[in-house]
């Protein structure tokens, strides 16, 4: 048999119950997540708390972990560990270790597969989904890989995991030093820019560091380049370019309006698909600037002339000048139409839709509240399956004046 | 053939040598002895011999190959035990002889199975339940069955009971019989070794002191215990060889070093008329404390 | 096991001490003519020495017509005109020279060596049993 595939399975076998508790994990988070959906405003949020610790600490701290357990059997530091001294190359066992890393940041794609194809991903939809949760997984051991070859234990790697934590924190404090202010806006397209800048940056510094532990074991000299590349991706995220040399994405107009004003919906609103109805479920226990929308289709019903509703939802916005809170203590409601057909947009690991709701308030508001909102507001409204919810909601024509 | 050869190699760390101009060869089929005191530099010469470590200065070669580039066709060929190097404690011994046994071409399960119901290893305990001297059995069981040119132990014998040191050479013994090889054990097991060797190298402050036959090293060794008669002894200026000299009353006592008959007879009659001369041969044991102990003051007294 | 009594001491030549412990022990009839001999590699194994030493033992033991080597059986206790007094004598020369060394470090004379001979050997023929220090 291929000795680099003996090793890769010996790994395996070494790591099957954590393997096997991180599949749980990631399984849980999913179920969770589903139950989560199906239930009303208050009821969800216990599953909601355990499938995000599930989803954000437990499934990427073991991840994190999987890789350091690759690692520790055979170190790579100097030393006599049992490898060193078979007739094992080190280029042989890095071959065996990729292998094995490759194929763990697969599991959890394999593991989600299921889920989506029982969601009805299409083709496209899974692949854009794998990709996302891959990527999750590679940038997870793109910062583990450094430290678990130059650790020569698994406590050490832990410690150096503490340490570089502390260090993050340190740079991030440093950070509005360095700046003199509070942390300034950044363009996305500049972030994005930075971003693959910082990755390029750690990623040969990883790869420069494995080759050198697995090949030459100068421990000291990787030690070297990671520090020099912690200090690279710090200066490059201080001082790289703000002027934002990538266009900003087009604006997509849905109307023609003399003046748009962005409003941006307070993040927290939870989406689901449900067949046909996009539900929309506000996570915050703050209903007091809740609009109940109904989302309907665009096309309108043969029979009865008008849209179709799709469900009801709520969606909490922001207080700002030029848009109105609409309370939900009267017991008001307000409608609005989907006045575009509901568009998938992409699935980064899930479901984006988006489509224009057109509010449409149906009865009198009082409690200072204008009552002349139709059909003034129109949203388009950005909805992530499974996820938050995040709007913009254009103001179409001027505002109304405040009273 | 030289098994193992070095030439003026050196080890630096800081400001110290762990290693000074170390000069050692170790002829095939031979079992060599690599003795000396802690810190004198056994394991350093060791792990740069088998590529753990890299000189500072100087040349190594093992099997016929620089040592810096020592890989995995020549480790095809060389068993290593060392009471330092941690085996996968997750594995069973019956896991870790699968999994050493694919990278060794020339493994013999039949050796194996011989070995193991030799030594006694329970196949389906983990190596970290082992008791010590069973892990280091384990690590020489997966160290023979391929049958190396090579065998090299560092300090084999350390922490372990009697029993189980006869069953590890017994191990090392049956190997033996069946092909050519070389042993290269450093160890502070002297006695042990003493029943092994046919060579012995002796390291002291980073320097090979000297590497000879065992014969010839015992041959030359006799400690002497004088009872003079009437005439006083003429101890000024004694021989280089002499160690350990002292007088006390009628009895004069030593450690010649380089012994022989003739030289012998020759001192006795020139510097002890009227005595009465007991020659005793000494362990290996006893030839290395006299030496380590000579070794020290000379470098205490600046000497040498 | 081994057909003959030996126990190795440190510091004394190996080859030295097994060519004695075998002559004793064909000289004194623990091995008889025709006897089968150890083998090279049990000799090694049982005494866990050297392979080449024992090699070289056997070799020795060969050459000086202790041992003969038969093609089927391997070595083989030679057959030989029993040992006369003398040579049986001569074999006890390491211990009496360890016996005259000690009585020489105890500061005693010949006289008093030969006393003590004289009354232990009567004590041992009266059916004490004795252990031997050594």
């Amino acid at each position: 048999m291929n000795l680099t595939l003996h090793i890769a399975i010996k790994d395996f076998y070494r790591l099957r119950w954590a393997l096997l508790l991180w599949v749980v994990a990631i399984a849980s988070e999913l179920a969770l997540a589903s139950i989560q959906a199906t239930l009303d405003v208050e009821g969800h949020v216990p599953f909601y708390m355990a499938a995000w610790t599930l989803g954000n600490i437990f499934v990427p701290v073991i991840g994190y972990g999987l890789v350091m357990g690759l690692q520790d059997d055979d170190p790579v530091t100097e030393g006599d560990a049992f490898w060193m001294t078979r007739p094992i190359s080190g280029g042989r066992l890095l071959s065996a270790k990729a292998l094995v890393l490759a194929l763990l940041c697969l599991v959890p794609v394999l593991v989600c597969v299921p889920f989506w194809l029982s969601h009805d991903f299409g083709l496209a939809l899974l692949g854009r989904s794998s990709a996302e949760v891959l990527w999750r997984q590679v940038l997870i051991s793109l910062l583990a890989v450094p430290l678990a070859v130059v650790s020569s234990s698994g406590g050490k790697f832990v410690t150096n995991t503490l340490i570089g934590a502390v260090t993050l924190l340190g740079l991030a404090l440093l950070y509005p030093l360095l700046e003199g202010s509070s942390l300034p806006e950044i363009a996305a397209p500049v972030l994005v820019q930075k971003g693959w800048l910082i990755l390029a940056v750690w990623l040969i510094a990883s790869a420069a560091i494995a080759l050198n532990q697995y090949f030459r074991r100068r421990t000291k000299l990787s030690v070297k380049i990671l520090v020099a590349a912690v200090i690279a991706c710090f200066a490059i995220s201080m001082w790289w370019s703000r002027s934002g040399a990538f266009p900003a994405a087009p604006v997509e107009h849905y109307l023609p309006a003399p003046q748009l004003t962005e409003v941006a919906v307070r993040g927290g609103a939870k989406v689901v698909l449900d067949g046909r109805t996009l539900r929309i479920l506000s996570v915050i226990p703050d209903f007091s600037s809740t609009i109940v929308i109904e989302v309907s289709e665009s096309e309108p019903d043969a029979a009865s002339g008008f849209p179709r509703s799709l469900g009801e939802a709520a969606v909490a916005t922001s207080a700002q000048e030029h848009y109105l809170l609409v309370s939900q203590d009267d017991g008001s409601a307000m409608t609005a139409d989907v006045a575009r057909k509901p568009e998938e947009l992409h699935a980064g690991g899930l479901r984006y839709f988006r489509t224009t709701l057109v509010f449409n308030p149906s009865k009198d508001l009082s409690g200072g509240v204008p009552t002349n909102m139709a059909p003034w507001l129109e949203g388009a409204v950005l909805v992530k399956v499974g996820g938050r919810a995040s709007g913009q909601f254009r103001l179409k024509g001027l505002p109304p004046s405040r009273k | 053939m030289n098994v193992i050869e070095t030439n003026d190699l050196s080890r630096r760390y800081g400001r110290t040598d762990a290693l000074h101009g170390l000069n050692l060869s170790v002829p095939a089929g031979s079992i060599f002895a690599f003795i000396g005191p802690n810190g004198a530099g056994k394991t350093t010469t060791i792990k740069i011999l088998m590529n753990l470590l890299e000189p500072s200065g100087g040349a190594s070669r093992v099997l016929g190959v620089d040592s810096r580039r020592l890989g995995p066709r020549e480790r095809e060929k060389i068993g290593y035990v060392s009471e330092n190097q941690k085996l996968p404690d997750w594995m069973t011994v019956r896991q870790l002889l699968d999994y050493c046994r694919p990278f060794y071409p020339t493994w013999d399960r039949d050796l194996e199975a011989k070995l193991l119901k030799q030594f006694e290893l329970p196949p389906d305990r983990k190596v970290r339940q082992l008791s010590r001297g069973m892990m280091m059995k384990a690590a020489l069981l997966i160290s023979l069955p391929y049958r190396p040119k090579l065998l090299v132990l560092d300090e084999p014998f350390s922490g372990l009971d009697p029993l189980v040191r006869d069953e590890f050479v017994r191990g090392m013994l049956e190997v033996s019989q069946q092909s050519e090889w070389t042993i290269f054990i450093s160890s502070h097991d002297i006695n042990e070794v003493e029943q092994l060797a046919d060579r012995v190298g002796l390291i002291d402050g980073g320097r090979m002191q000297f590497a000879e036959p065992i014969e010839g090293l015992m041959g030359r060794f006799r400690r002497v215990e004088v009872t003079l008669g009437n005439a006083e002894p003429d101890l000024l200026s004694p021989p280089g060889g002499w160690l350990e000299l002292e007088r006390m009353g009628n009895q004069v006592r030593f450690v010649d070093s380089h012994y022989s008959p003739d030289a012998f007879e020759s001192y006795r009659s020139e510097r002890f008329q009227d005595s009465e001369a007991i020659l005793s041969p000494m362990k290996l044991r006893d030839i290395f404390v006299t030496l380590a102990k000579s070794n020290r003051e000379k470098a205490t007294s600046g000497a040498l | 096991m081994l057909p003959f009594t030996i126990r190795l001491e440190l510091g004394l030549p190996i080859t030295d001490q097994i060519l004695f412990a075998v002559k004793k022990a064909v000289v004194g009839g623990q091995l008889r003519p025709g006897d089968k001999f150890p083998s090279v590699r049990v000799l090694s194994q049982e005494l866990k020495i050297n392979p080449n030493t024992a090699h070289k033992v056997v070799a020795a033991l060969v050459a000086q017509g202790v041992l003969v080597t038969t093609p089927a059986v391997g070595s083989v206790v030679a057959a030989r005109e029993s040992g006369g007094r003398a040579e049986k004598a001569e074999l006890l020369g390491a211990e009496v020279e360890r016996l005259v060394v000690e009585a020489k470090r105890l500061g005693l004379d010949q006289e008093d060596v030969i006393e003590a001979v004289k009354e232990h050997w009567a004590r041992f023929n009266q059916g004490a049993r004795r252990t031997i220090v050594k």
